[in-house]
């Protein structure tokens, strides 16, 4: 057998625990490179074995089987607040698209806080102040003169 | 416990665990060379096999779907901690003996650390064969599976790594040649 043959005997025998075939014996008893070749990686094979994973700790099972234990519940809880969050948010959407329809207005809505002076609707002190409030930054000339108006 | 064992949807998973939970975890800190990285690897893979217990079409062996699984949330936090650049420390690492002594400590110690540095200079996939087929003694065809390459390269990468391994701890003087 040719050196090259032989290193490729002795890498797939490198882990086994089993002797090497006769035929790469004798060649290693004659060839210096193969027996320093298979001395070798036996070594970083030894060498690399030394180092062992650690065990797991005690508490390590129960731990585990555990959050196992609360895999279907919390899955399950998560379904049912994602079904209530989703009822609420379709309930909101149709009640605001249903006041908008009927023609109800916020937040300044005349039906609610307004007076009817005659034949006229006229909003109250309070919701002038409000909207004041709010053009206060937006038009303050605006603001000043609905004041003076009213 | 018992509900676990009590679970009608998958009954096995339970004797699975016990049987693959500490496998999985010797590969998974051999890979990422961390205990806590390690069991967060291992719980992840057995959740996601417990969420897709039923989806598994038992094509493969449970245990190399579970391997697989391992291997490359592995490769996700290796991948993680590339970007993080942290830097692992050692000291979790184990030598395999129960008597020794100050001096020879100090010895195995370094030594167990140079073969640490060198299997660092590993590709994850190197590594990933190698751990599987030296520490968990799977058989060629099986590590295919897992890493779905072929027999051929699972055989050719094994041998580089092994020849790679040796000439770096021949590098460093761990090796010494003996005439």
């Amino acid at each position: 057998m040719k050196c090259k043959e032989i290193e490729k005997v002795i890498l797939e025998n490198v882990t086994e625990r089993t002797a090497v075939p006769a035929a790469v014996q004798e060649h290693l008893q004659h060839c210096s490179n193969c027996q320093q070749l298979w001395r070798d990686l036996k070594q970083t094979i030894s060498l690399c074995e030394m180092i062992t994973a650690p065990g797991f700790s005690s508490n390590f099972w129960s731990r585990e089987l555990a959050i196992f234990q609360k895999v279907p519940v919390a899955g399950r809880r998560r379904k049912l607040v994602i079904c209530l969050s989703a009822c609420f948010l379709i309930m909101m959407i149709t009640t605001v698209s249903f006041l908008s329809w009927t023609g109800v207005r916020f937040p300044f809505s005349p039906k609610s806080s307004s007076y009817v002076q005659g034949k006229t609707l006229l909003p109250s002190d309070d919701d002038l102040l409000q909207l004041a409030d709010y053009l206060k930054e937006e038009d303050p000339a605006f603001t000043l003169r609905l004041l003076m108006s009213n | 416990m018992d509900s676990v064992k009590n679970n009608r949807k998958n009954p096995e998973f339970d004797v699975y665990y016990r049987q693959l939970a500490p496998k999985l975890f010797g590969v998974a800190f051999r890979m990422l060379q961390n205990q806590s990285d390690a069991l967060d690897v291992v719980q992840e893979c057995f959740l996601r096999a417990f969420r897709s217990w039923e989806k598994f079409r038992s094509r493969s062996k449970v245990s190399t779907w579970l391997y697989r699984i391992t291997m490359n949330l592995c490769y996700d936090q290796l991948r993680k901690r590339n970007r993080e650049r942290r830097i692992e420390n050692a000291d979790s690492y184990q030598i395999k003996s129960d008597n020794f002594n100050g001096e020879w400590n100090l010895r195995q110690e370094k030594l167990v650390n140079q073969v640490k540095e060198e299997m660092e200079k590993l590709t994850p996939k190197q590594k990933t064969i190698f751990i599987l087929r030296l520490y968990e003694e799977l058989p060629y065809a099986e590590i295919a599976r897992i890493t779905r390459s072929r027999v051929g390269t699972v055989k050719a990468t094994f041998f580089q790594t092994v020849l790679k391994l040796r000439k770096g701890l021949k590098e460093k003087g761990v090796i010494k040649n003996e005439m």
